[in-house]
This record gives C-alpha cells, sequence and structure tokens, in this order.
C-alpha cells in the first residue's frame, strides 16, 4: 500500500522539522516532530501503521517495567549485526510519539518503509494501543514489577491490559516471556500463542548469592522479591519456592489452578574467565560470550534478545559479536567519565530496579563505594517517593563510604538511608547537581584506600542533567 | 526505675508480604529506627494468613495498603484469626496504625464501583465508596491533637464518609484527604489510627511517630517519652527529617 499525497507531504514535514530541531536547537529525536504531525493530521498515527503494517515488515515490541531499552537495543544491535535493516525507538522514547517519530524516519525518498524490521520499546500502559495498531508479529514482556504507582496504578490491571489486548488481536503473536517471574510469565499462561520462556540455571546467577552472604539479613525483611501475591490467573496466594532472596531463580506455583513458573528453553550459565553461555534446550545450540553490560539483569535482556533473534535465524557468529561489543548508548546504565573519573550511571526508577542496582554495586567487591544519588519526584520520575522504603537497602550498608544527594528530594532519601543504618555522617545533601558531582569527585579523590569507581544512581529525569557534566 | 532501665516495645505488622503497597513498610522500619534513638527496641513480628498476636503484649500494630487482588486474599482470614483481638487490641488502648487499604477496611463498609459492598469492621464509623478519578498527590493535614503538620503522598480511588460523631485524624490543608469534599483526612478511635498518607508516613511525620512512642510507653511502663528522652539526654538530630518535609514543592507554605 503506498502512502496518499498528503502523508507523504507530511513525511517530508517531519523530517524537515527533525532537521531544524536537530541543526538549529540541536536536539536530537522525533519525539517533537511527531507530536506536531499528530497536530496536524490526527490520523497520521493509523495511517502509518497500516501502511507499516501492509508491508512485509517483522514487527517485534518489546514491553516490560524494567530492562525494555536494554532489550531492544540488544535486539535491533543483533539484526543489524546479521546483515538486516532495523528501524527502532532505541533511545527510550516509548510513547506514541516516540514509536511514531522512529517509523517515520523509517521512511526513504521513495516514501516507502524501508525496513525489514520494526523493532518498538512500548510502555506497558500504551501496549493495548500499539499493539492493536502494528500488529507485532513478536511481543517480548521482560518483567512486570511495582512502578510508579501514581502514574501506572496497580501492577495486576497492567498485566490484565496487556493479555486482553493480545487477546483480542485476530491471529496469535509469538510470545517471548521470563520464566522466572510470575506476571509476566503469566501473560502466556492459558492462550494458545506460541511462548518462548527464558530463565536462568543454578548457580548461574552468582552475583546475587555474592550480594547476600547475610541470610538473615533477607529473611528479617517481608519483602517476597516479587510483586505477585495472588496468582495472576486465579486469585488465588501464591505460593514460592527456590533459592530465597534471588529472583532470577524464582520458582512459584498456585495451589489452586496449578499455573506455575514454567521451564526455560532458553537459560544462561556461566563459563570461567568471565564468559557466560545462554543454551536453547530445543535445539541444543550454545553461544559463549564475554557480557559488556554486567549484572544478572542485563543478563535476563541479553536472554530476551537472544530468544528474539534465534527465532528470526540470526547467526550465532552475529548475535555473539553484537553482545559483546554492545554499548548502551542512551544512557540508562552506562560508564562516563567525569573529572578524569570513571563514573558508573545507573537508572533507578522503581524497588525491583534498584535492588538489582545495588546487587550489581556489591558484586563488583569494592569495600568503601562512593555514591551519588540523584533522586527526584517530576512526573516521568514519579510523583509519589515512597517507593524508596521498598528498596532493600539493609543488606547493602556497609558497602557504602560516602554518599551524596542531590534532585528534587534528596533529603527523603537521606532519610531511607539512615533508617536503614547509613551513618548520617557519611551522608551529605546537596541539590545543586553541579555542586554535589564536584563534593563527591573531591572526597572520592581524597581517599586513601582502594578507590574503584564512583557509581551515580539516578531517577529518570535527572539522568538528563547528568550528560551536562558526565561524558 | 533505674538509670540503665532499658526498655522494649512489640509492634505486629499484619500481613507484611500483602498488605505493602508503595514503602508502607517504611512505618515499622522507622518507628523502630527512632525508638532506637531513645534506647528502646522495638521487637517486630510479622503476622501473616492464619497467624495471629497477642493483644496483651503487643504495644502497636501495623497494617498497610494492598492491590485489589491482594487485598481480596486477606479478606477472609482478616475476619477469622484478626478482628477479635484487634478489637482487643482498642480495648486495651494498644496502637494501631493503618494505612490505606487497612485504613478502609477499620471502617463500616466498601462500596465497590458495581454496588458490590465489602464489610469491615466499624471501629471507624463511616464507609467508602469507590470512585473515580484517583486523589493523587502530596497532602499536608494539622492533626488536631497536638496541632503537628502531617504530611505525605495519597493516591487513592476511595472516597471515605465518616459519620458526624467519628473523629477525623486531622484537617485537610492541602490536597484531597477522605474524599476531597468535606475537609477531613483519616480517622482516629481511642489510639488507633486510620489514615490515606503514604510518603512513608512516619519518617516524614516524626511529631507524629514520637506521639505514638509516647502512648505506647505509657501504656506499658506508666513513663512518657519526654521522661525517657530527660532521663538519658538524648538529642535528636531532625535536620533531615524536616528538610524531607520541606522539599515537597506543592506543599511550599504549609508545612515549617
Amino acid at each position: 500500500m503506498y502512502l496518499s499525497f498528503k502523508e507523504k507531504f507530511e513525511i517530508i514535514i517531519y523530517f524537515f522539522l527533525k532537521f531544524i530541531l536537530n541543526k538549529i536547537f540541536m536536539r536530537q529525536g522525533g519525539v517533537l516532530p511527531a507530536h506536531l504531525l499528530k497536530i496536524l493530521d490526527r490520523n497520521i498515527f493509523d495511517d502509518l501503521s497500516r501502511d507499516v503494517t501492509s508491508g512485509n515488515t517483522h514487527i517485534i515490541i518489546v514491553t516490560g517495567t524494567n530492562g525494555k531499552t536494554t532489550a531492544s537495543n540488544l535486539i535491533a544491535e543483533g539484526l543489524k549485526a546479521s546483515g538486516e535493516t532495523v528501524c527502532a525507538n532505541l533511545n527510550g522514547a516509548n510513547m506514541p510519539n516516540g514509536i511514531f517519530g522512529a517509523i517515520m524516519g523509517g521512511y526513504g525518498l521513495n516514501f516507502r518503509f524501508n525496513s525489514k524490521f520494526l523493532v518498538a520499546e512500548t510502555d506497558e500502559k500504551i501496549f493495548p494501543y500499539i499493539v492493536s495498531r502494528l500488529k507485532p508479529e513478536v511481543i517480548v514482556v521482560t518483567n512486570l514489577y511495582r512502578d510508579q504507582l501514581d502514574r501506572y496504578g496497580e501492577v495486576n490491571t497492567t498485566v490484565t491490559e496487556i493479555k486482553n489486548a493480545v487477546k483480542a488481536l485476530r491471529y496469535n503473536p509469538f510470545f517471548v516471556l521470563p520464566s522466572y517471574e510470575p506476571l509476566a510469565s503469566s501473560i502466556g499462561y492459558g492462550l494458545n500463542n506460541h511462548a518462548l520462556y527464558y530463565g536462568f540455571i543454578e548457580n548461574a546467577s552468582q552475583e546475587q548469592a555474592a550480594a547476600r552472604p547475610a541470610k538473615g539479613a533477607w529473611n528479617s525483611s517481608p519483602l517476597v522479591p516479587a510483586d505477585a501475591m495472588a496468582c495472576p490467573n486465579c486469585g488465588n496466594i501464591l505460593e514460592y519456592t527456590g533459592s530465597a532472596g534471588n529472583i532470577f531463580l524464582l520458582k512459584f506455583r498456585c495451589g489452586k489452578c496449578g499455573f506455575q513458573n514454567p521451564s526455560p528453553r532458553i537459560s544462561a550459565g556461566s563459563a570461567p574467565g568471565g564468559y557466560k553461555t545462554i543454551s536453547d534446550g530445543d535445539t541444543g545450540k550454545s553461544l559463549s560470550f564475554k557480557p559488556s553490560v554486567e549484572g544478572d539483569y542485563n543478563m535476563a535482556n541479553y536472554l530476551a534478545a537472544y530468544a528474539v533473534l534465534s527465532k528470526f535465524n540470526v547467526p550465532e557468529a552475529a548475535i555473539g559479536n553484537s553482545f559483546e561489543n554492545f554499548r548502551t548508548r542512551y544512557g540508562r546504565s552506562y560508564k562516563g567519565s567525569y573529572r578524569g573519573m570513571e563514573i558508573n550511571v545507573d537508572l533507578v526508577k522503581n524497588p525491583s530496579g534498584f535492588d538489582r542496582v545495588l546487587e550489581k554495586i556489591a558484586g563488583s567487591g569494592l569495600k568503601s563505594v562512593d555514591a551519588l544519588f540523584a533522586f527526584s519526584d517530576r512526573d516521568a520520575d514519579g510523583r509519589d517517593v515512597s517507593w524508596i522504603w521498598d528498596v532493600n537497602f539493609e543488606p547493602f550498608v556497609k558497602i557504602f563510604g560516602n554518599i551524596v544527594i542531590t534532585g528534587l528530594r534528596p533529603f527523603d532519601m537521606a532519610v531511607r538511608l539512615k533508617t536503614a543504618g547509613i551513618g548520617k555522617e557519611k551522608i551529605t545533601v546537596e541539590h545543586d547537581m553541579k555542586k554535589s558531582l564536584k563534593y563527591i569527585a573531591g572526597i572520592h579523590e581524597r581517599k586513601k584506600e582502594e578507590r574503584g569507581n564512583v557509581f551515580v544512581l539516578s531517577t529518570y529525569t535527572e539522568l538528563a542533567n547528568l550528560r551536562r557534566y558526565i561524558s | 526505675m533505674g538509670k540503665n532501665k532499658s526498655f522494649e516495645l512489640n509492634a505486629a505488622d499484619i500481613y507484611p508480604e500483602i498488605m505493602n503497597i508503595y514503602g508502607d513498610r517504611g512505618n515499622i522500619l522507622y518507628f523502630k529506627y527512632r525508638a532506637s534513638l531513645y534506647g528502646i527496641d522495638v521487637k517486630v513480628e510479622n503476622i501473616s494468613l492464619k497467624g495471629n498476636f497477642n493483644p496483651d503484649t503487643t504495644d502497636i500494630v501495623f497494617m498497610g495498603g494492598g492491590q485489589d487482588a491482594e487485598q481480596v486474599l486477606i479478606y477472609a482470614d482478616f475476619f477469622l484469626n484478626k478482628k477479635d483481638n484487634i478489637r482487643k487490641a482498642l480495648d486495651k488502648n494498644r496502637i494501631m496504625l493503618a494505612i490505606c487499604g487497612s485504613y478502609q477496611l477499620l471502617c463500616d463498609y466498601y462500596r465497590a464501583a458495581d454496588g458490590k459492598t465489602m464489610k469491615g469492621i466499624s471501629i471507624f464509623k463511616g464507609y467508602t465508596q469507590s470512585g473515580s478519578p484517583r486523589l493523587t498527590g502530596n497532602i499536608a493535614a494539622r492533626f488536631e491533637a497536638t496541632g503537628f503538620t502531617l504530611v505525605g503522598f495519597e493516591n487513592h480511588g476511595g472516597r471515605t464518609y465518616l459519620e458526624k460523631n467519628q473523629e477525623p485524624l486531622g484537617t485537610v490543608l492541602k490536597g484531597y484527604g477522605n474524599n476531597g469534599e468535606d475537609g477531613t483526612e483519616g480517622a482516629r478511635t481511642n489510639n488507633f489510627f486510620g489514615t490515606y498518607l503514604h510518603g512513608s508516613f512516619l519518617p516524614k511525620n516524626f511529631s507524629f511517630c514520637d506521639y505514638l512512642l509516647d502512648i505506647a510507653l505509657i501504656n506499658r511502663y506508666g513513663v512518657s517519652l519526654r521522661e525517657i528522652s530527660d532521663r538519658n539526654g538524648t538529642k535528636i538530630d531532625d535536620a533531615l527529617e524536616t528538610g524531607a518535609r520541606k522539599d515537597i514543592e506543592e506543599l511550599k507554605g504549609f508545612v515549617v
């Protein structure tokens, strides 16, 4: 199907606006042009959807609470490494304007959508809308945890909405789902869709084991490492077994309806020398590689990407290469530098994600970690800061050296850390980000013992501010 | 009483793994932390399904909010195993802090959007009507007993309407409170407190936390928090807590 004259004209406007923004206002991305065009023509997203879905483009949608930007980027890079053309909203702009902005950018001078693959990272809340328009061939749900309750509402509602959106389709898309997380896993339960589950085998996720030497620390916390207390299928209570405290090895079962963790076909294992393996239980294929992004939660992203790439028969060598050379370009977890000092930056936006980052830091083996927390409560961060009380700081108190806290709500974080048992004298509050960075860098430079990197843990809106200082 | 007498309090956390939405566990963490600054040791007992607490030995009962699916999980157990002891605790002047969903459960009933009602245990006289949109945002309310300004974050679909003779917890200064209409927030009966405030509530309202500690100590030991802190020469630096209250942009002018 070809676009109408009007729509072709709109695509020209899109490129024109993007060019202007880029060259004159030095702004990247297609969100604003897409937004402006939507005002000009409110049918434009529907028309583009019809055009893209009428061709031979493979459409992959990635949603979930945590990891969707990284998983989407891994999928796109893997496809590109095998020589495919890919259109994707790789910068984390996962609302309709971001997705359709990327799609408009995928058109060529012939006004045809040029890419063989479309990878659309999609916010959970707009998933039903996007799925109804883009009719994806593959759906990846990375995980579903509680996230910014004031924006998203209850996570159980999100699960129901995602499932209903899939049921409303007239065909059965292919699922890629985690075996260890009950809510995302339940998306495939009871449906006729093909579902590929991924997960970890025992001993593969050593980081969590290392991060929690004190068993008592976990036991004293009433938090169960999952956000599903009720069975997502029938509402009865869900029983958990498996390694205590390790969310990646979680086993769950509902005594009433029988819903339980499926055994993963794609599984992660460890090999000596920092290598990781990903094995396909059905084909017997196995990939060994050195991950470029650390942490079990990133390994989960590798698994999801591997599952998608192997479905499209991307050769192992291309997958391995792209995985080893992968760099997070859009800064949710990256290494940067500030005044010649190496800085690890991680986005923290909900309890589950925060816990994973703390485990990663503990896994670094440093004895005294200097950290900057950038903590704010703008809309995109979630207006309610209560969630930091669900972060399990208590087992990690000892790993921190000095902590400086900046952002709009630094004192809330300071009270949380103090309550967890981090000495008041180790905590400094500085609302001004520039000063806060200078301050933590100063402390770090003067440090006599083993220094390591400075870790920066930032909520969403502060990431952009950090970019002004950390290169 | 000797100078070195150590004080101990017992807290019960009801359904900690189920009824904990957005940081309500912070209330227990902070209560225990703050008590420790005064030299008071708080033992926390986790009481889940089937379990129970002893209203004679328990000084304070905590219960948080939950998602709808989770509240269904505890409903039958709450009536079967918890209700009687909660009533006994009320009569023995014990303390309970119930947030959001469990506050609603302590009222007369909850009426859902489809008209179905769920009975409560009528510690607070009033009912909750489900509604939309959700009442969400930062809130400040005056705690009438001491004049202290309570702050927190509310996020509830239900609108709670108290009977005229039911004492509210506070008067709304900014935000919605019980229903967004009548200017009341939360409820109080004897030493039971219900509120919609997350934040978490106690860390944001350290003076209220002291108020609860004081009640618990007088109940258990016949000695006030003031006496204990004077005796021990306790000086607490609340600079971080005060900063957290002042950082809330929408509540500027309401919080000192």
